[in-house]
C-alpha cells in the first residue's frame, strides 16, 4: 500500500510543484513567462495517462493496455481497493468514498457485493478530473495553462486542493488499512 | 538560499529548478546519495556509513554554516523511507533514506527539510505537515523566505527534531535496555516577539534552554505565520500564511512596542476596540489581532513575560501602561516583566520566573545510570560530533549575539542527545555551550556591562556532576573538578578576549579555587594547607573580600589581645579599644606596641598573628598586581 501512495504521488508531484510555482509568482508577466516554461520544457507522459494509471491502481478501471505497464507496483497484485476489500472495510466507509470520488469515478452500491465483481466502480458521467487533465495535455499556450492553475473557471478543478485531498485521504485510508475494520467505522 | 535536493526524478528536479529560480532567484543542486547507497546497502549492511560520510561532507562545506538557512528536498526512491520507524537514527532496522532524513535534521538545526510523500509523523500535524513537500510548503517557502525558515528551525519551532526523539526514546538495545529515555522532551512551545533579531533570538533561546521548542518572532510575516492573524487585512501584495496548525504557545516573550518593518499599513478592526486604542502596544488589542496570543490566555499555565525598555516619560504613556497591566491582571496568565537591559541569561531566566528545577530532575535521572552502557549510541556520538565541530567553527568567527546563539544551540544540541553519556565529549559539549553563551552575551548590547557568572559557575558544576557520574567512583570528584577548571579557564579566556575584564577576574578566581582543591586532593597531608588556601581564594576574588579578610584577622586577634594583654585600670571599653589598635598597629607593622608584655603565649599569638599580616601582604600584592596588570 505504502508503495502504491509512494507511486501516485510521484505522478502528480512535479504539477504540484510547477502550479504553486505559478500561484506564488509576482506578478501576471513573471507568472506567463514560468508557464511558457513549463511548456517548453514539458516532458514525461501526458496527464491523461497519469490519471489512468491513478485509475488503475485505485480500482483497475482502465483495462489491459494500461495493466501490462503498471502491475508492478500493486501490492501482491492488489489494487487499493481490494486491499480494503481485503481488510474488511467497505465502500461505504467515507475516507473509500472519497478516494473514489476523487479519481472521477462512481461508485455503484456501498459495498463490494456480489462478489468477484470488479465493477463496483466506474468512471463518472460528468468526469471534471478527467476533463482538467485532458485540457491540461491540450494547453499549448502560456495562458491557457495559467488560467487552469487559476481554477477560476466554473468546473475547473482546483489542482492544487485536489492533490492535497488525495494525499490526505490516501494516508486515511492507509491507515484505515493497517488498523483494520474495527475503527473503520463503516457499514460493512 | 541554498536548496539541495535528493531525487533520481528529473521530472521532479526540473519542476523544482523552475520553482526556486522563479520564485527564490536561486538555483538547486542535485544529488544522487541515496541511489547508489540503496544499492549498496545490501552488501555492506550499514546504511549509516553513507550517511556519514554524506553528513560529514555537508558539514565541511562552510555555507552550511554560515548561511543564514538552507532548504533539503528529500525524494526517496521507495515507500520504505516514508514509515515512521525509519525516521530513527539510533534504530539499526532503519532505512538509509530515512536515517538520512533524520540524521540531517538533527545535524543541521538550520535545515529547513523537506520530504517527499505521505510521511507518517502520526504524533504531529505540525511537523508532518510543515516537513511534507506540498504546495503548503511551497508557499512557505515564498511566505517566510529562507532566514524565517531558519528561525521556525532552529530551535525546533516545527517538532521535527521532537519527533525524532519521540523515537529515540522508545528505541529498546537487544538488552532490553532504553538507553535514551532521559532525552529531553520538548513538549512544550515557545514564541519570542521582538523587532530586534538579537532580543527575539535570545530570549527564544533562553526557552530553548528551558526545554521549550521556540521561534523567535522579528517580522510581521512570521509572527501572523505563528500567532495566526484574525482577521484577514494584509497588503494585497503580501502572500497569506500557510495555515500550518501551529500549536497555543505556553510562553511568550514579547517587547511592549512593536515595530515590524513590514507592518501592514492598515491594521485588523476590532469592534469592541475604540480606533484610537488600536496599536499593538495595547496588549487587548494585540491579543485580539493575533489568534493564539489571545487563545493562550485560556491555556493552562501560560506564561507571558513582557520584555520592555519601561520608559514611561508622559502621563499619557502611564496612563497606557497602566491600562494594559489592569487587562493583563484581569485577563489570567501569570505576567512577569523584565527591563532590557538584563544581566546575562540566568537573570534573565531569574526575572521571568523560570526555574530550571526539571531540568535539575532530568540530569539526575540521566546519571542514575541504570540504562545501558556509559556510551551514547555511536550514530549518535557521531552527530554530536558533527554538531560540536560546526559550533567550534561558527564560535571562532561569530561577530553577532545572534550567530553565538547559533553556536550555543548546536553545542546545546550535542549535549542534550549525548544525555549525559560519552564523558569526554559530553563535557566538551558543555564547555563549548557556555563559552557560545557568554559570547552571545557579551557581543549583545541589551545585557548590562557586568554579566551573572555565579549562576553560570552553579549551571556548570550541576551539568558537570551529572556527566562525571559515568568515571570511575575514585576518579568521579577529581574528573569534575578537572572539567569545571577547563571551563572556568575557557570561559575566562573568551570574556578577555571580549573585554570582559570583571567577568574574566571572576572566572579566574572560581578557576583558582577549583585549581586549589585539585592540588590537595593529589597528596592526603596536602588537606593541612587546605583552609590556607580556601582563604587565599576567597581574599583574591576581589578587593573588598580581602579588606573584609584582613578587618575579620585583626578583629580576631584583637580579642586574643584583650584577654592576654589588657590594661588593668581601664574600663572595658578603654581595654577593647586598646586590644583592638594594639592588633591592628602589629598587623600594619609587625611591631608590638610598646606596653606589650613578653610573655611565651603572647609571643606565639604575635608569630602567629605575624604569618597571618605577611600572608596579607603578599595577597595585596597580588591585588595590586592584578589590578595594574588589567587592559
Amino acid at each position: 500500500m505504502a508503495q502504491l501512495i509512494h507511486a501516485i504521488i510521484h505522478l502528480f508531484l512535479p504539477l504540484e510543484v510547477d502550479f504553486s510555482g505559478l500561484r506564488e509568482a509576482r506578478d501576471q508577466e513573471s507568472r506567463l513567462s514560468y508557464a511558457a516554461e513549463i511548456l517548453r520544457t514539458r516532458t514525461g507522459e501526458s496527464y491523461v495517462v497519469r490519471l489512468q494509471k491513478l485509475r488503475y491502481w485505485v480500482a483497475k478501471v482502465g483495462g489491459n493496455h494500461i495493466a501490462v505497464h503498471v502491475s508492478a507496483v500493486l501490492a501482491n497484485g492488489q489494487c487499493i481497493l481490494e486491499l480494503v476489500r481485503t481488510c474488511g472495510l467497505q465502500l461505504s466507509d467515507p475516507f473509500v468514498r472519497e478516494l473514489v470520488a476523487l479519481c472521477g469515478l462512481a461508485q455503484q452500491g456501498h459495498t463490494f457485493n456480489p462478489p468477484a465483481r470488479q465493477c463496483y466502480v466506474v468512471p463518472r458521467g460528468d468526469d471534471r478530473v478527467g476533463s482538467f487533465f485532458q485540457k491540461l495535455d491540450e494547453a499549448r499556450e502560456a495562458p491557457a495553462l495559467v488560467q487552469l492553475c487559476s481554477a477560476k473557471v466554473q468546473d475547473d478543478l482546483d489542482f492544487l486542493g485536489w492533490f492535497e485531498n488525495l494525499r490526505h485521504v490516501l494516508e486515511a485510508v492507509h491507515d484505515r488499512i493497517l488498523s483494520g475494520p474495527r475503527d473503520a467505522g463503516g457499514e460493512g | 538560499m541554498r536548496v539541495v535536493v535528493f531525487t533520481r526524478s528529473e521530472e521532479f528536479a526540473e519542476s523544482l529548478r523552475r520553482f526556486f529560480r522563479s520564485v527564490h532567484e536561486s538555483d538547486i543542486e542535485i544529488r544522487d546519495w541515496g541511489f547508489a547507497a540503496a544499492q549498496r546497502q545490501g552488501a555492506t549492511g550499514s546504511a549509516f556509513e553513507d550517511v556519514a560520510v554524506l553528513v560529514r561532507d555537508l558539514a565541511h562545506d562552510t555555507r552550511s554554516t554560515t548561511d543564514s538557512g538552507w532548504i533539503a528536498v528529500l525524494d526517496p526512491p521507495n515507500e520504505a523511507a516514508h514509515q515512521l520507524k525509519n525516521l530513527n537514527p539510533i534504530d539499526p532496522a532503519a532505512e538509509s533514506w530515512g536515517l538520512l532524513a533524520a540524521t540531517l535534521v538533527l545535524a543541521f538545526p538550520k535545515l529547513y527539510v523537506l520530504l517527499v510523500g505521505p510521511c507518517g509523523f502520526a504524533g504531529s500535524s505540525l511537523a508532518r505537515l510543515a516537513h511534507g513537500l506540498s504546495a503548503r510548503t511551497l508557499r512557505l517557502t515564498r511566505h517566510m523566505a529562507v532566514s524565517g525558515l531558519s528561525s521556525l528551525t532552529l530551535l525546533d519551532g516545527t517538532g521535527l527534531r521532537e519527533q525524532i526523539r519521540a523515537l529515540m526514546r522508545e528505541t529498546r538495545e537487544p538488552d532490553g535496555s532504553v538507553p535514551m529515555r532521559s532525552l529531553l522532551c520538548r513538549n512544550k512551545f515557545a514564541v519570542s516577539i521582538d523587532e530586534e533579531s538579537s532580543y527575539a533570538v535570545l530570549e527564544a533561546y533562553v526557552a530553548f534552554r528551558m526545554g521549550f521548542r521556540a521561534c523567535p518572532v522579528t517580522t510581521w510575516r512570521v509572527v501572523s505565520e505563528v500567532l495566526g492573524v484574525r482577521t484577514n487585512l494584509f497588503p494585497r501584495a503580501q502572500p497569506q500564511p500557510s495555515g500550518l496548525p501551529w500549536p497555543t504557545p505556553d510562553l511568550v516573550f514579547e517587547d511592549l512596542y512593536l515595530n515590524f518593518l513590514d507592518m501592514p499599513a492598515g491594521l485588523p478592526e476590532a469592534p469592541q476596540i475604540s480606533p484610537a486604542e488600536r496599536r499593538l502596544s495595547n496588549l487587548r488589542y494585540r491579543d485580539h489581532v493575533f489568534e493564539r496570543l489571545g487563545d493562550a490566555k485560556q491555556k493552562n499555565g501560560f506564561r507571558r513575560v513582557i520584555v520592555t525598555v519601561g520608559h514611561r516619560r508622559s502621563p499619557a504613556l502611564l496612563a497606557k501602561w497602566r491600562v494594559n497591566l489592569a487587562y493583563v491582571k484581569s485577563a489570567g496568565g501569570r505576567l512577569r516583566i523584565i527591563y532590557k537591559p538584563v544581566a546575562g541569561m540566568f537573570s534573565f531566566l531569574h526575572a521571568a520566573g523560570l526555574s530550571n528545577r526539571h531540568l535539575r530532575k532530568r540530569g539526575r535521572n540521566a546519571s542514575n545510570g541504570d540504562e545501558g552502557t556509559h556510551s551514547a549510541p555511536g550514530r549518535l556520538v557521531f552527530v554530536a560530533e558533527v554538531l560540536i565541530g560546526r559550533a567550534s567553527q561558527l564560535l571562532a568567527t561569530a561577530k553577532t549575539a545572534v550567530e553565538a546563539v547559533h553556536a550555543a544551540v548546536l553545542a546545546c544540541e550535542a549535549k542534550e542527545l549525548l544525555v549525559g553519556k560519552t564523558p569526554t565529549t559530553a563535557l566538551e559539549a558543555v564547555a563549548l555551550q557556555h563559552e557560545a553563551e557568554v559570547a552571545a552575551e557579551s557581543m549583545f548590547l541589551g545585557v548590562e556591562y557586568n554579566i551573572d557568572v555565579k549562576q553560570r559557575f552553579k549551571d556548570i558544576q550541576r551539568e558537570v556532576e551529572d556527566v562525571s557520574v559515568w568515571f570511575a567512583a575514585r576518579q568521579r570528584h577529581r574528573s569534575s573538578l578537572n572539567a569545571r577548571l577547563t571551563i572556568a579557564e575557557r570561559l575566562a579566556h573568551r570574556f578577555s578576549g571580549l573585554h570582559q575584564v570583571e567577568e574574566e577576574l571572576a572566572c579566574l578566581a572560581h578557576a583558582r579555587k577549583l585549581r586549589f582543591d585539585l592540588w590537595v586532593r593529589e597528596k592526603p597531608w596536602r588537606w593541612v594547607l587546605w583552609p590556607v588556601l580556601r582563604y587565599v581564594a576567597f581574599t583574591l576574588a576581589s578587593l573588598g573580600r580581602f579588606v573584609a579578610g584582613v578587618v575579620s584577622w585583626i578583629l580576631f586577634f584583637a580579642v586574643i589581645h584583650y584577654f592576654l594583654h589588657s590594661l588593668p585600670d581601664a574600663s572595658s571599653a578603654a581595654r577593647f579599644w586598646h586590644a583592638l589598635a594594639s592588633s591592628a598597629y602589629f598587623f600594619a607593622t609587625l611591631q608590638p606596641c610598646e606596653a606589650m608584655s613578653h610573655s611565651a603565649l603572647m609571643d606565639g599569638v604575635l608569630a602567629a598573628q605575624g604569618f597571618v599580616a605577611f600572608l596579607n601582604l603578599g595577597l595585596l600584592i597580588s591585588h595590586l598586581y592584578l589590578t595594574a596588570s588589567r587592559r
